[in-house]
């Protein structure tokens, strides 16, 4: 290792014998690198410190699967080596939803721009975090749409310049991870770019936990935010954040408003437990087919008591030629698979 | 709101220890008795943009932006004190094209 003498055109950093490639290589699509993104863009320690998490929690790779949107930031599922769909603008979290209530023990995680999730994406954020689906969402806030050119976000602090604002944005900008806790979030956090430890941990968290998770990661976007309000390169921004962050885990989320300027309030805000929406389904799911099998079970000549024909709930529900209407039988006919598997109605455990 | 956290914790930015701020410093209990990590940092410069990060924020200033200039035209980082290096990753972890990483050093049980 010494800087004196370069091996194969590299000062004094090549690989090594027995070294077998960057650590990032096995859960990245190396064969579409190098990637779109700008350099001082912060986009690429985002997918580093995700795909960083996802090797050290051991998590299986095919029980987890990533959803982006459109725009830059929506690039990262199609470089991650796993299960993934990059979705029109703004669905990822309606495609997400469907994709987990299918698959209640698939780890879903959507990684989409601020953009993406907070503009034609708004409302489908809120509901997910009120509905407490069991997803993990990734926003990265860059403060500006990327990759349409620079036009304004409802991210944009007020007074900063875009292409559609070019006087100044007038307008004040959410606040992300108020917005994903007033709505219901049962894990709220932000970090920047910088905090990459902690953006680690606070990714590990959210696959284990059973809830909705939001975390906003604040990343520079030289190319066309910083640019255009003359703040100079990506490290700029770090060094910015280096200065103004403020780490304070368990804050009250109304105090993370951002500016141009001032403090970054960032750290772990929320963290609480609540019944998700899937409990509540797969619930009502074996409620409504073990009462029919109790009716079934009543009205068969010398049926069974109610409490027996209970006990044999799964068996009975499966008889879909007498069901009235095909698409409710069809539905409730999964009841005892689920149950042959020996998976519990509740099949919500997250890997 | 309630956050579900039983108090509230506040502190300043600990995770990139700085050589300007002196006061976040305090001497390890078992300095001396615990091994002292030596990292082998390796570098894939085709991959660098140049953005300049690993430099900027390695806590043990371990690398110097080169004079060379990859294949894309980017001056890439070099490795100037490698015996200064923790092993830490913060490098590793920061790096936005993935051109940057760590192995334990062989002495300390690395491959
Ligand atoms: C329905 C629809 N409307 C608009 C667009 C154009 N469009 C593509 S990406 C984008 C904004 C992306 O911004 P953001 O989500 O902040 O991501 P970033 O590029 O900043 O990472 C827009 C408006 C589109 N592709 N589809
Ligand atoms: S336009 Fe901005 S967000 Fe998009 S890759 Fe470039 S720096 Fe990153
Ligand atoms: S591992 Fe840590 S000490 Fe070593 S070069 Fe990287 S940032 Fe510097
Ligand atoms: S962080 Fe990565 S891309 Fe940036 S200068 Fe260092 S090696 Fe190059």
């Amino acid at each position: 290792m010494n800087p004196e003498t370069p091996k194969k055109g590299t000062d004094g950093g090549d690989e090594l014998p027995g070294s077998d490639g960057h650590p990032m290589d096995r859960i990245l699509r190396m064969d579409r690198m190098p990637h779109i993104w700008c350099p001082g863009c912060g986009l690429g320690t985002t997918v580093s410190c995700f795909a960083l998490a996802v090797n050290e929690c051991g998590i299986d790779y095919d029980k987890l699967c990533v959803v982006s949107g459109i725009g830059c930031t929506g690039r990262a599922a199609g470089y991650l080596r796993l299960d993934g769909y990059h979705t029109t603008h703004g669905r990822a979290i309606p495609f997400a939803t469907g994709l987990h209530l299918a698959n209640p023990d698939l780890k879903v995680v959507v990684i989409s721009g601020d953009g993406d999730l907070s503009a034609i994406g708004g409302n489908h954020l809120i509901h997910a975090a009120r509905r407490n689906l069991n997803l993990v969402v990734i926003c990265v806030n860059n403060f500006i749409y990327g990759m349409t050119g620079g036009q304004v976000a409802p991210t944009t602090p007020e007074g900063m310049k875009a292409t559609t604002s070019p006087f100044g944005c007038l307008e004040h900008p959410f606040n992300l991870p108020y917005l994903a806790s007033s709505s219901g979030a049962t894990l709220v956090a932000r970090w920047t770019t910088l905090d990459v430890r902690q953006m680690v941990n606070t990714f590990k968290k959210a696959f284990m936990k059973k809830g909705f998770s939001f975390i906003e990661v604040i990343s520079p976007c030289p190319e066309l935010y910083m640019r255009r309000n003359k703040l100079g390169d990506g490290l700029a921004m770090m060094k910015r954040f280096q200065s103004d962050r403020l780490v304070k885990h368990g804050a009250d989320p109304k105090e993370a408003d951002l500016g141009a300027t001032g403090k970054i309030l960032v750290g772990e805000f929320v963290n609480l437990d609540r019944s998700t929406y899937a409990d509540a389904y797969f619930r009502m799911v074996s409620q409504l087919a073990e009462a029919k099998s109790v009716r079934k079970e009543e009205a068969k000549p010398g049926g069974k008591s109610p409490a027996q024909a209970g006990a044999k709930a799964p068996e009975a529900v499966g008889e879909p030629k007498a069901k009235p209407r095909p698409a409710e039988g069809d539905r409730e006919g999964r009841g005892p698979e689920k149950k042959a598997a020996g998976t519990p109605a509740v099949a919500t455990s997250p890997p | 709101m309630d956050s579900g956290y039983p108090e509230k914790l506040t502190m300043q930015m600990d995770g990139t220890p700085q050589a300007e701020s002196p006061q976040f410093w305090r001497k390890p209990i078992d300095e001396g008795k615990a091994p002292k990590l030596v990292g082998v940092v390796l570098m894939i410069p085709e991959r660098c943009k140049g953005c300049g990060w690993c430099v900027e924020f390695c806590p043990r200033k371990v690398l110097v932006i080169s004079e060379r200039f990859n294949i894309k035209g980017y001056h890439y980082p070099r490795v100037a004190k490698p015996e200064e290096c923790v092993d830490c990753r913060l490098c590793e972890r920061l790096c936005p094209e993935f051109a940057i990483y760590l192995k334990r050093s062989p002495a300390q049980g690395g491959s």
